[in-house]
């Protein structure tokens, strides 16, 4: 619940917004786990002002923090005459609402509240003083003092190092507002640099995002995704970095990595950048929506509607194989970004075989453990060399990984999505003739098991579809893509 | 806030909760949330009852407020009705509908759960039946009034009794039944003996997965030792992860099931010598996501006029199985169930429709298992 208050003429009107599960009515945001606490700021200022159009000033409470718009109200109302613009503190030093003036929404300024800290009222008192010309005061409240917060928020907010890394955002903000007397005119970058599937879910984003309301015009992206970002049409200027992308273990934070890597970006792009990170401040599996849809709001996007999402637009491309339909040409990625994604390899060589013994042809990407059950192994290496291997073959079989969202939501080729122990709804494709999600049916995903099921301890997860289900969807798919007969049992004789 | 292509989510509900009326006379009078509230755990795996939390407090349906103030809460959570357990008495049924019928409409409205006993006259009792359940804000399916047939297998006659319940239903004008069977697959022959649906049974009727491995070996001997609680050898203790999985794997090979819903179970009040049916290790944020999948897979499997998912329940506070707020926790599960219930309709939203899956014309799926199943058997065969 995050709370916003407009003020007109000392008037004050409160109201609410929730964290949305997927409704997407009139009070609530959509759940967004790469946007910084800050972009909600600036969210809920943009809603409170357009619902209440001639208010001199909007309070925003902390998105950290569960607050209704009417106990901030109370907050208000309480102790010495309100300032504007001021930080709102608990009874000691952590932010708990921002009082914001109007007039930095009518000067375009409201994008620059992505920069907030939300963990330190000084620093984000330094930033809108800079932002607004005047001194910030900050005020305590009589609120008992918030900390310590748990690692985890109940809106989903992932602590620990993230809290330095929106820390360093705004203090680095505030030092290259001091410095350049152009400031306004700089460009933002939203630090997302990999990885692969991620680089996709920002470069398709960052063309869905109507002109008026992208906030971004870079991007830091690991040289070993700059390919990915290229060959996705992202829209934003890339800035390279020349580390290796986070471990995918958790044995380095995300906010650490971020804290790690400036120091990496070269010096010149990086005084003249306001740096955002756009990481994961949020588990992304407690929402409902597509990370696509997830970036875009990052990015800028309201996406405040059903009609906005991702699913209630038409694909826009539909990549067909040229080559004669016979045999079948089924290409595979049976694993993904850590092991449990794999397709469990017992139920992978019955797949081969039966696909196999239908006549089709089997190419398998990165399993070369697969050749003696009749399977061609190969290898992508470059988005290039992916996109040309997709194009010799008919319908693509993939795990949830960059081959299948490469597939299904750059090229839009017929593609049978593969998905286990993740949400499939965080990064599936939109429905259309040409593409199959066997419904993954157990509520245990997504789990957030690395190498073994959280359940049975076991390495495989056992939400995969059946091989017989897929062998069935790779089938219809061919036959509504290409409108040829299904293969029947005995064609390879 | 309505789920969208015709997903309804219904609670069961206990309407007991009232101090006047035929129903409450019925029960004896008495205070009836003493009933349901007065039992203390006997053993150490025996988790205590909750309390009704602020929110609805003990409310009483005989009073118009009290009721609308439960509706109104349902209805805020996403619920699109209650189903309302039919009593025997003297002859006929009594069922509480009137304490909330006057809050229902075409959006909220009542559908009843009745357990067949032995009678003289099997007609006499299902126009009873009838006569109890009709002019009440109907919740219908395909059209129909909704009706629930638990414990169906105590039925000598099935398809004898699904047709005197239509016959009494027509005689009563209620313009057809929607009968349910509380079973968890076609298999047991009730949808060849005229049943629409199938109901998943509740977890003491099915326990769908093995009992959690909290009783191993050197358990045993301590308690046969007199040195550990022996009582948890009585019951049967089932993980709520298991569970829930269990009850949502490979549901489509089931046949036409509604999903039953789960938050928690315990029925150790009233077994009190043991054989008590437990979920250990219950979660709410769980509990969100089965529901959605319930509702996800009830929208892609079901048409469109009989999608229904079924929560157990809505006050059942003597199985520990409520979704009303507690004193305890708060309103956190009916939170969750209300985003669980606007997470399903997202997904079901925005997944269901064209192409639908499984319903290829050129693929023949029964061939494609069948081949399957032969190159398992191969492949187990050479290892």
């Amino acid at each position: 619940m995050l709370g916003g208050v407009a003020i007109t003429g000392g008037r004050m009107e409160a109201f609410d917004f929730r964290y949305s599960m997927g409704e997407l009515s009139r009070g609530e945001l959509l759940d967004s786990a790469t946007s910084p606490p800050g972009r909600y700021v600036w969210e809920v200022a943009r809603r409170t002002l357009a619902r209440v159009p001639g208010a001199d000033a909007v309070v925003v409470s902390n998105p950290l923090l569960a607050s209704r718009g009417a106990r901030l109200a109370d907050l208000l109302r309480g102790g010495d005459t309100l300032r504007c613009p001021c930080v709102l503190t608990d009874a000691e030093t952590f932010p708990v609402a921002y009082v914001l003036p109007r007039a930095l929404f009518d000067q375009g300024l409201g994008r620059f509240l992505c920069l907030l800290s939300a963990n330190r009222a000084a620093t984000d008192a330094q930033l809108l003083s800079q932002l607004t010309g005047q001194i910030v005061p900050r005020r305590q409240t009589p609120l008992k003092p918030l900390a310590p917060l748990p690692k985890i928020t109940a809106q989903g907010y992932i602590l620990g190092d993230n809290l330095a890394a929106w820390r360093t955002q705004c203090a680095d903000a505030v030092r290259l507002i001091r410095t350049r007397a152009d400031w306004r005119r700089l460009p933002f970058a939203a630090h997302h640099p990999g990885h692969a599937g991620d680089v996709l879910f920002f470069s398709l984003a960052s063309r869905l995002v109507p002109a008026g309301q992208l906030a971004f015009q870079r991007q830091v992206v690991c040289r070993d995704y700059l390919d990915i970002f290229r060959d996705c049409g992202n829209r934003l200027e890339p800035i390279v970095l020349d580390i290796p992308p986070v471990s995918r273990t958790g044995d380095v934070s995300d906010g650490r990595y971020y804290l790690d890597s400036l120091v990496h970006i070269d010096p010149e792009v990086w005084a003249e950048t306001f740096m955002v990170y756009c990481r994961f401040s949020k588990s992304y599996s407690r929402t409902p929506f597509n990370l696509v849809d997830q970036a875009r709001f990052a990015l800028g996007d309201p996406v405040a509607t059903l009609q906005d999402t991702l699913y209630r637009r038409a694909p826009v491309k539909a990549s067909r194989c040229t080559l004669p339909p016979a045999p079948l040409r089924v290409l595979m990625q049976l694993s993904g970004g850590w092991p449990l994604k794999a397709y469990p390899s017992a139920q992978a060589r019955v797949l081969v075989r039966a696909l196999v013994r239908l006549g089709c042809a089997v190419t398998v990407l990165d399993a070369p453990g697969l050749a003696g059950d009749g399977a061609t192994p190969t290898s992508a290496g470059s988005t290039g060399r992916l996109a040309a291997l997709i194009r010799q073959h008919h319908v693509v079989v993939s795990v949830d990984s960059f081959p299948l969202h490469f597939a299904s939501q750059i090229l839009g080729h017929p593609t049978v999505a593969v998905f286990g122990p993740t949400f499939p709804g965080n990064s599936d494709a939109p429905r259309r003739a040409g593409y199959r999600l066997p419904t993954p049916a157990l509520p245990c995903a997504p789990c957030g098991g690395y190498r073994a099921c959280p359940l049975d301890e076991g390495p495989d997860c056992r939400n995969h579809p059946a091989p017989a289900d897929l062998v069935a969807a790779i089938l219809a798919v061919a036959a509504e893509a290409y409108g040829t007969p299904v293969r029947e049992r005995g064609d390879a004789a | 806030m309505t789920p969208p292509l015709n997903l309804r989510v219904l609670a069961f509900f206990d309407a007991r909760f009232q101090s006047s009326g035929p129903l409450w006379q019925a029960l004896g009078s008495g205070d009836p949330w003493a009933r349901a509230l007065d039992a203390y755990p006997a053993r150490r795996h025996h988790s205590p009852l909750l309390q009704p939390g602020k929110a609805l407090g003990r409310y009483d349906l005989a009073d118009a407020a009290g009721a609308g103030r439960v509706v109104a809460v349902a209805r805020a959570t996403g619920i699109g009705g209650l189903v309302l357990d039919c009593h025997r008495f003297e002859g006929g049924y009594l069922t509480g509908a009137e304490c909330l019928d006057v809050w229902c409409d075409d959006d909220f409205g009542l559908a009843f759960r009745w357990t067949p006993a032995p009678v003289g006259d099997p007609a006499s009792d299902a126009a009873a039946l009838m006569a109890a359940i009709a002019g009440f804000s109907p919740l219908l399916a395909d059209g129909r009034q909704l009706l629930v047939v638990n414990e169906p297998y105590t039925l000598p006659d099935p398809a004898g009794t699904v047709a005197l319940l239509r016959h009494a239903a027509v005689a009563a004008g209620l313009g057809g039944l929607y009968l349910v069977a509380t079973a968890a697959e076609a298999r047991g022959g009730l949808l060849d003996a005229g049943f629409d649906a199938l109901l998943d049974p509740g977890p003491a009727q099915w326990r769908s997965c093995k009992p959690a491995e909290l009783l191993n070996g050197y358990t045993f001997l301590q308690a046969e030792a007199g040195h550990a609680d022996g009582g948890m050898f009585d019951d049967t203790i089932m993980s709520y992860a298991q569970f829930v999985n269990s009850r949502m794997v490979d549901r489509p090979s089931r046949g036409k099931v509604f999903p039953r819903v789960v938050l928690d179970f315990a029925d150790w009040p009233d077994h009190p010598q043991g054989g008590a049916t437990l979920l250990a290790s219950t979660s709410s944020v769980l509990y969100r996501r089965f529901l959605a999948g319930a509702m996800v897979h009830v929208a892609q499997h079901f048409p469109e006029a009989e999608r229904l998912v079924f929560i157990d329940s809505w006050n059942h506070w003597r199985q520990r199985s409520q979704i009303e707020p507690t004193t305890q926790f708060g309103s956190t599960v009916l939170d969750e169930t209300a985003n669980g219930i606007r997470q399903g309709g997202y997904v079901a939203l925005t997944r269901v429709g064209e192409p639908t899956p499984g319903n290829s014309p050129g693929v023949d799926y029964d061939a494609v298992a069948a081949l399957c199943r032969e190159i398992e058997e191969e492949l187990s065969v050479s290892a």
